[in-house]
């Protein structure tokens, strides 16, 4: 005898399909849709920090209300920690390479670190697969 | 509404919300002509962490 472990409704379906897009949306350049794109490695920063304090608030509002299982609170803390630490891992790395210029107190947007994009690429795609672990949880 | 249903919805609506924020953030920073600066990130990066801290405070207190 077979076990679903998740068989979501339609209904979980969609909006499963749609708080990922939403992830997208937050994380990526997006331009469409009024929402001005991140397209600096520092909006980017902002963006993946911004999306921690969202997976957060939504598991303690969700723990909260009795939807979400203490263990499985437990386990989107220790991501979201995860999360923002290598986020601003990326940021320092980012930082050391491209030295902020003075009067604007920003780097210089076409300073690129290759080992900076590396470190953040990686972080947000764990902090995609953290908000997609959330969104099924409470459906079990 | 399922629990799931009801789960992946309030991560929508809170995902939005702070999205709305993000979006508020760069448009500020766009309007001024520069990126957003170490200081902002801080900030950013403090709310987080007070939120994680939030978090973790709600899992200690919870049966």
């Amino acid at each position: 005898m077979t076990r679903k472990l998740f068989a979501p409704s339609h209904a979980e379906t969609f909006l499963l399909g749609l708080v990922l897009a939403v992830v997208c949306f937050a994380i990526a350049a997006c331009s469409s849709l009024g929402m001005a794109p991140t397209d600096t490695f520092e909006k980017r920063v902002a963006a993946g920090i911004v999306t921690v304090d969202a997976v957060a608030t939504a598991a303690d509002n969700a723990l909260t209300s009795g939807k979400l299982s203490k263990q499985d609170a437990q386990n989107v803390a220790a991501g979201a920690r995860v999360a923002l630490s290598g986020i601003m891992v990326a940021q320092k790395l980012y930082t050391d390479a491209c030295p902020l210029r003075p009067v604007l107190e920003t780097p210089d947007p076409a300073c690129k670190s290759a080992e900076a994009a590396t470190k953040l690429d990686s972080t947000l795609a764990v902090l995609t697969a953290l908000q997609s672990y959330l969104a099924t949880k409470g459906a079990k | 509404m399922g629990t799931g249903t009801a789960l992946a919805l309030q991560l929508l609506i809170t995902t939005l919300e702070h999205a709305s924020e993000l979006n508020a953030l760069i448009l500020a920073a766009n309007a001024q002509g520069r990126d957003v600066t170490p200081d902002e990130i801080n900030g950013l990066r403090d709310k987080a962490q007070a939120s994680i801290d939030r978090l973790q405070a709600s899992i200690d207190a919870a049966p």
